[in-house]
C-alpha cells in the first residue's frame, strides 16, 4: 500500500477511536447522574399538587422508563446507543421534548450556533493575527504597545464580566439600539438566512471584539521573535527588499496559528451558552444547559456526539494539511 | 603594485545596550584602519569577543542596532573603477547596488539562516529578484546545477528543503549564495566553524580555488590560527578592539612582533616540539571598560609606564607591516 494512503488511513482509524472513545465517555457520565428523567417526571407531578399513590407512581415510573428505554441493564443500553449511532444513524427520542426526535431539537438549534460561532471564530482569528503582524512589523511602536497593553489586561477577564459590562456601557450609558431581533416564522432559505444574520451582527461584533486578544498576542510574539532569527537577518544582508522581508517574517509566523483557527472552528459544535443567555440568541449552548437539567440522555449525548465528532475532524483535517503549507513536516514516505 | 579596493579609515563603533536603566556601551572596535588589496586574503585573527565580527558588519554596512559606528570611514572601489564613500550611501542604494554584487557576506552561523520553508533552488531565485536581475528560470537552474556540482554537493539538492540537508551541506550551499554574483570583495565570518576539520579542509579549499579563478578578494575573520595559516596572504591581529598587528602571514608568524601575537604564536603546536605550551595569564578586558593606555598593558609582560597611561600609535615597520605598541614606537 502506498505509504501515504496507509498513513490518511491510520490517522481516519484514530479519529474514529477518538470519535468512540468520546461518545462512550458521554454516554457513561450521563448514567452516572444522580437522577433520571422519569424521577424528574414524576417529582414535578407531584409538585404541581397532582395526588398520587404510591403504587401510582411507582407504575407510572415504570412505565416512563420503559417508553425512555431506561429499563434495561446498563450494558443493554450501552449496545443499544452504540448500534443507533453506528450503524443506523438514529438517536432517539429525546426525553425532554418527548416525542420528538433529538435530530429534530439539533437541527433547530445547530444552525444558529454554527452561523454565528464560526464567523467569530474566522473573524476573531483574521483580526487577532493581522493586528499581531502588524504590530510586529510597524515603526510606530508605541501603537503596537498601547494595544498588546490593552489585549493583555482584557485577555484574563472572563467573557461575562466583559460582555454583560459592554451591554451596559452601550445600552446604558451611551444608549446606543440594540438592534431587535423579532420574529420570523415563514420564509424562504434566504430571507431566513438574512434573518440570522441581522440577529448574529451583534453578539458577532461583541464576541469579535473581546475575541482577538489571543491570537493579538501569540501572532505579535511569534513575528517579533521571527524578525531576530538567522535567516531574516540573513536575507536583510542578501539585499531582500523590506517588503520581502516583511512577507518572510508573515509566512514563517502564521503557520503555528492555523492550529489555533481549526481547533477553534472544531468548538463551535458544542455552542456557547454563555454568549446565547447574554443576547437572547437560540443555539445549541441552551438545548445542551436543558438536556443537562431535565436529565434528557439522548438529547445531551446528541449534542455532544457532534462536538465530539468536530473535534476528530479538525485533528485529523489539520494532520492532512500541515504537510502542505510547512515543508518540516512530511507524510511518511515522503522524501 | 596591488591596488586598494577597500580602504578602512579610523573605524569606531560598538554596542549600545542598557543594562537596567542604565545605558552602556561595549567599545566593541576602536579606531581600526585597515586595506583591502586587489586579489588578495586578508585575514582577521582574535580571541572571541575581540571584535572580529563587529568590524566584519561594520565593513559589510549591516548596521543593526544596537550596533552603532560612531566614526570613521570606508570607501570602496567597484568593479567599474567608481569610488564610493559607503558611509555616505543610504541604506538602500547599499542594498541594491553593493550588497552581493560588489561585497558579500557568509554569515558566522552559516548552517542556519536558510530560510525553513523554501527550496534550495528558490533561496538562489529570491537572490536573483532582491536585486532586480532579470534571468531565465531554466538558466538559473542550469547554472545552480553547475554551481553546487563545482561544491561538491549533488544536482538534487538544488529541490531539497534546508532541514533535509547536513550541516556541511547547508554550509556549502551558504557559500554559493554569497559567490553567486561573481563579487570582488567576500567578507566570510568564520565561514567553517561548526563542522569537523575535514569538511573544514574541503570547503576552505574550494574557496581559496574559487577566488584564485575569480581574483576576487576575501577577508577572512577566524578564531583559527591554522585557518589563517592556510588561507591568508595577510592577517591583522586583533586584540580587545584594536587591531594590533598585521603583516604578511609569513612574516607574522615567523617573527611576531606584538607581545599578544608572540605569545598567541607561541601557544600554537609546532611540529617536532615537545616543550609544555605556555598561556597568556588573565582575561580579555571588559570592552565596556577598557583599560587607559594600552588594552593588553594589563596582561602584557613588557608593559612600561607609559602603556598604562597612553594608548600606542600604529608605526609602520616596512610596507604592509604595522604595529600598535609602545616597544617599536620611537618617540624622537
Amino acid at each position: 500500500m502506498h505509504p501515504l494512503i496507509r498513513y490518511v488511513l491510520q490517522r481516519a482509524a484514530l479519529a474514529l477511536l477518538v470519535v468512540w472513545t468520546g461518545i462512550t465517555i458521554t454516554f457513561v457520565l450521563s448514567r452516572l447522574m444522580p437522577f433520571n428523567a422519569a424521577d424528574l417526571f414524576i417529582s414535578r407531578l407531584v409538585a404541581q399538587g397532582g395526588t398520587l399513590t404510591g403504587e401510582q407512581i411507582e407504575a407510572m415510573r415504570r412505565q416512563l422508563l420503559e417508553l425512555y428505554g431506561l429499563e434495561k441493564s446498563i450494558i443493554e443500553q450501552y449496545l443499544i446507543f452504540l448500534r443507533n449511532y453506528m450503524v443506523t444513524g438514529e438517536m432517539g427520542p429525546s426525553f425532554a421534548y418527548f416525542p420528538t426526535s433529538v435530530k429534530d431539537v439539533i437541527a433547530k438549534a445547530l444552525p444558529w450556533s454554527l452561523l454565528l460561532l464560526i464567523m467569530t471564530s474566522v473573524v476573531s482569528w483574521l483580526v487577532g493575527n493581522g493586528i499581531g503582524i502588524l504590530a510586529a512589523l510597524t515603526k510606530h511602536r508605541r501603537v503596537s504597545n498601547v494595544l498588546e497593553t490593552i489585549a493583555v489586561a482584557f485577555q484574563p477577564i472572563p467573557f461575562a464580566v466583559l460582555a454583560i459590562s459592554f451591554l451596559v456601557f452601550y445600552a446604558l450609558i451611551l444608549k446606543l439600539p440594540i438592534p431587535a431581533p423579532g420574529y420570523v416564522t415563514t420564509g424562504s432559505a434566504i430571507e431566513m438566512l438574512i434573518y440570522m444574520l441581522r440577529r448574529a451582527a451583534f453578539p458577532l461584533m461583541v464576541l469579535v471584539l473581546f475575541g482577538w486578544f489571543g491570537g493579538f498576542v501569540s501572532m505579535k510574539a511569534i513575528a517579533l521573535k521571527m524578525r531576530e532569527e538567522d535567516f531574516i537577518v540573513y536575507s536583510f544582508l542578501q539585499g531582500a527588499p523590506t517588503n520581502s522581508i516583511r512577507y518572510m517574517i508573515f509566512r514563517n509566523s502564521i503557520l503555528p496559528q492555523f492550529t489555533g483557527l481549526v481547533l477553534g472552528l472544531s468548538r463551535v459544535f458544542i455552542g456557547s451558552l454563555l454568549v446565547e443567555y447574554i443576547f437572547n440568541y437560540p443555539g445549541i449552548g441552551y438545548i445542551l444547559q436543558g438536556a443537562i437539567a431535565n436529565a434528557d440522555y439522548n438529547l445531551m449525548l446528541g449534542v455532544l456526539f457532534f462536538a465530539t465528532v468536530a473535534t476528530a475532524v479538525a485533528t485529523f483535517i489539520l494532520d492532512l494539511v500541515y504537510p502542505l503549507i510547512d515543508p518540516r513536516i512530511r507524510y511518511p514516505g515522503q522524501g | 603594485m596591488s591596488l586598494d579596493i577597500l580602504t578602512v579609515n579610523n573605524l569606531d563603533g560598538g554596542y549600545e545596550v542598557f543594562i537596567g536603566n542604565r545605558r552602556v556601551f561595549v567599545h566593541a572596535v576602536d579606531d581600526v584602519s585597515l586595506t583591502l588589496h586587489d586579489n588578495e586574503v586578508l585575514g582577521v585573527a582574535g580571541e572571541s569577543g575581540c571584535g572580529k565580527s563587529t568590524l566584519a558588519k561594520m565593513v559589510y554596512g549591516g548596521i543593526i542596532p544596537p550596533l552603532v559606528v560612531r566614526s570613521g570611514s570606508i570607501s570602496l572601489v567597484t568593479r567599474g573603477g567608481e569610488v564610493l564613500e559607503m558611509n555616505k550611501l543610504d541604506i538602500d542604494t547599499i542594498r541594491r547596488k553593493i550588497w552581493w554584487i560588489e561585497i558579500s557576506y557568509i554569515p558566522q552561523n552559516s548552517m542556519n539562516v536558510l530560510n525553513p520553508l523554501k527550496r534550495i533552488k528558490d533561496q538562489f531565485i529570491g537572490v536573483f529578484k532582491y536585486h532586480n536581475i532579470e534571468m531565465d528560470k531554466n538558466e538559473i537552474i542550469k547554472y545552480l546545477k553547475d554551481t553546487l556540482t563545482t561544491l561538491s554537493l549533488p544536482p538534487e539538492v538544488i529541490n531539497a528543503y534546508p532541514h533535509q540537508l547536513s550541516g556541511g551541506m547547508r554550509q556549502r550551499v551558504v557559500i554559493a549564495l554569497s559567490l553567486l554574483f561573481n563579487p570582488r570583495i567576500v567578507l566570510a565570518d568564520e565561514p567553517t566553524t561548526a563542522v569537523d576539520v575535514v569538511t573544514q579542509r574541503v570547503i576552505l579549499s574550494l574557496l581559496k580555488e574559487w577566488r584564485e579563478n575569480n581574483k576576487s578578494s576575501f577577508i577572512l575573520i577566524s578564531h583559527d590560527m591554522s585557518v589563517h595559516a592556510y588561507m591568508d596572504n595577510r592577517i591583522a591581529i586583533m586584540y580587545a578592539g584594536n587591531i594590533v598587528e598585521l603583516g604578511n602571514t609569513f612574516d607574522v608568524f615567523r617573527e611576531p612582533l606584538h607581545p599578544y601575537t608572540k605569545a598567541l604564536i607561541e601557544s600554537l603546536i609546532r611540529k617536532g616540539d615537545k616543550s609544555i605550551r605556555k598561556g597568556l595569564a588573565g582575561q580579555p578586558p571588559d570592552l565596556i571598560n577598557p583599560p587607559p593606555g594600552c588594552r593588553f598593558h594589563p596582561r602584557c609582560p613588557y608593559a612600561i609606564n607609559i602603556c598604562r597611561a597612553k594608548e600606542p600609535p600604529t608605526t609602520s615597520l616596512d610596507k604592509d607591516r604595522y604595529v600598535r605598541c609602545w616597544l617599536y614606537a620611537n618617540p624622537r
